[in-house]
């Protein structure tokens, strides 16, 4: 069978589109991936080798722009802008991983709870989630980081905690659905423990919607301590983390930009390189 | 039914008397069971049919369980169970077993076939190599190759395939009552053949009731003894099938009836006036179908119409009904036990 020359065409028009979108998916991807690897080796150079020190402070050296020996420049006081980017790497995207844990457990159990169980829990649940998402979160943020002090672990927590009804709704709207599946009735009828249903029936179809989730709130914990340190309830100086050199290099923007620019780009860069691999993973899962 | 008529060993594996349920949300009630009542007995088929929303699925719900009835009861052998089925006795809880209509979406899909199988053992704690043993005795059974189909995920076999683990899930309960609830009519009809042979082996073999939930009149004839037509939650006829399908005494009934395809045969009168069904949501008074039966009196539309014997083994409830069948005042209690007979 033959098609018209036209129809050919367009078809062929639309095979080659896309393939091209195709290549650039490819091509984000795999820059995505080198991104975070980059920022993985760099991250564990710095951890294990003197080579990048933070905290070494070289006072005739200040405000240096970029060259060979400090590729980012140095800031107000003479420290290496690569090597205090690296350090906050590291520390931005372990008060990351923090509040993802947090969030993610703590809303998946909230949620799965209120939409399998229903009733008075999902009631309770829903007035408790709707009250925390009625407080400021800025405002609650800085009031719980000035009791507890500036740590890694304060600040993930707490940021992680307001995640939580965020990952609950996501994660109880599935649960309400799929409490009502066949394969889950049919788990009731052969007598299948309840934990066991939630565990082996229930979760596992949560979970493509939790993982494509979870992207994107990773890439929302990394802005939210970048913003705090900006603001000066992040770590406490001098402990590097991207927010923090940003707030830091501000004063300076006029004269050494690239103080802030470093880690500026550095986040940007991450939160883009997480949120295209959150796409692809969605696409996997769907 | 007394002691008298009924020795031990005819106990109905599964009664229910007097069935009523109700769902409310807000404001709105829907009376989906009015006042139903059958009996069963091991190795029998009872085929429930009535068109969509007639009540045929509540009430498999409410025999395993699932819902709780406003009125009335469910006894497994003579024993009433509680409306909820987390209060039952777990050890008559297996007994009652469910075949759905959605062939693959009633298979946990994050799990082999071999593991869906195996669940109801687990959940009895049956040691891992008898479960195997069992696992692949019943996919057996229901003609499935253990080798080949066990590993799989349910995603990966046919619709068909997938009704029969569902079969074989069920039966690793070892059920009294199997409740199969629309379990053909998602599947092509070449593959509902194979299905109904499983089915009714399983039945012969295993000596379980079965509760055959349809719309299909074709399908029921083949498979069931009993039948028992429904419209809007009210039983409207119930006998053995072939007598049943040969000289229906409902309205309803005949309608049906007429409303089956048969390859070059026009399609019949079904005898119904073109009127909608009556809402569920309002208690209905008298007769439900009256609305739409061309035989329809005014006694009809002030008084329900008791179920009467209308035959041997037959219980029709209508005042006016087809064939001149004898109306006698017979209570609903003899006329099931007429059923069983």
């Amino acid at each position: 069978m033959t098609l018209a020359p036209e129809v050919d065409r367009g078809v062929l028009a639309a095979v080659r589109a896309t393939r091209r979108r195709r290549r650039i998916d490819t091509v984000a991807t795999a820059a995505s991936a080198g991104w975070l690897i980059l920022l993985a080796v760099l991250t564990l150079v710095s951890i294990a080798t003197p080579l990048l020190d933070p905290y070494y402070q070289d006072f005739l050296g200040a405000k240096l722009e970029p060259s060979l020996a400090h590729p980012f420049g140095t800031d107000g006081n003479g420290r290496d802008v690569f090597a205090r980017t690296v350090a906050g790497a590291q520390n931005s995207l372990v008060v990351a991983v923090i509040t993802l844990g947090v969030g993610a457990v703590g809303g998946t159990l909230i949620g799965v709870a209120a939409g399998y169980f229903r009733g008075a829990l999902d009631n309770v649940i829903g007035f408790l989630i709707d009250a925390v998402l009625a407080i400021p979160a800025l405002l609650l943020i800085i009031t719980i980081v000035s009791f507890r002090g500036p740590s890694i672990t304060s600040i993930g927590t707490t940021i992680g905690l307001l995640m939580i009804p965020a990952f609950a709704r996501v994660t109880r709207s599935i649960a309400l659905t799929v409490r009502e599946r066949d394969y889950v009735k049919a788990a009731v009828l052969i007598d299948t423990p309840t934990p066991r249903i939630l565990v082996r029936a229930v979760l596992p179809a949560v979970a493509p919607a939790l993982v494509s989730y979870a992207f994107t709130a990773m890439t929302a914990a990394i802005v939210a301590e970048g913003s705090l340190s900006f603001l000066g309830y992040g770590l406490a100086a001098p402990a590097p983390s991207w927010g923090g050199i940003i707030a830091e290099g501000r004063s300076d923007l006029a004269t050494a930009p690239w103080i802030t620019l470093a880690p500026a780009l550095a986040l940007a860069a991450t939160v883009m390189a997480i949120t295209t691999i959150g796409e692809r993973a969605k696409e996997r899962y769907s | 039914m007394t002691e008298a008529t009924t020795p031990a060993d005819e106990t109905p594996v599964l009664e229910v008397r007097d069935l009523e349920v109700r769902f409310t949300s807000g404001r709105s009630t829907v009376y989906a069971v009015n006042d139903v009542s059958f009996a069963m007995r091991a190795g029998e088929t009872l085929a429930l049919v009535g068109e969509s929303g007639s009540g045929k699925s509540t009430i498999a719900k409410a025999v395993v369980g699932l819902v709780g009835p406003e009125a009335g009861e469910v006894l497994l052998r003579g024993e009433a169970q509680a409306g909820d089925r987390t209060a039952r006795d777990r050890a008559t809880c297996g007994d009652v077993q469910m075949v759905f209509q959605n062939p693959v979406g009633s298979l946990n899909p994050f799990m082999t076939v071999e593991a869906n199988v195996a669940e109801p053992l687990r959940n009895r704690g049956v040691a891992k190599e008898e479960r195997r043993m069992r696992v692949r005795e019943l996919l057996t059974m229901v003609g499935l190759d253990a080798d080949t189909l066990g590993p799989r995920k349910p995603g990966e076999i046919s619709g068909g395939q997938a009704q029969r683990v569902s079969i074989a899930r069920a039966l690793a309960s070892e059920p009294a009552v199997l409740i199969a609830d629309e379990a053909v009519s998602a599947l092509d009809v070449s593959v509902q053949a194979t299905v109904l042979n499983v089915l009714r082996r399983v039945v012969d073999e295993q000596d379980v009731a079965m509760l055959f939930i349809s719309h299909d009149l074709a399908v029921v004839r083949n498979v069931s003894d009993t039948v028992a037509v429904l419209h809007m939650g009210q039983l409207c006829e119930i006998g053995p099938t072939e007598d049943v399908l040969a000289a229906p005494a409902h309205h309803y009934t005949a309608a049906l009836r007429a409303a089956v395809p048969e390859p070059g045969v026009p399609l019949g009168d079904p005898g119904m006036t073109d009127a909608d069904p009556p809402s569920p949501r309002i208690r209905p008074a008298g007769c439900s179908f009256r609305d739409r039966c061309l035989a329809a009196t005014d006694l009809c539309g002030a008084e329900r119409p008791p179920l009467t014997i209308a035959g041997p083994g037959r219980g029709v409830a209508c005042h006016h009904p087809l064939g001149g069948a004898a109306r006698t005042a017979e209570p609903v209690d003899v006329a099931i036990e007429g059923v069983l007979a």
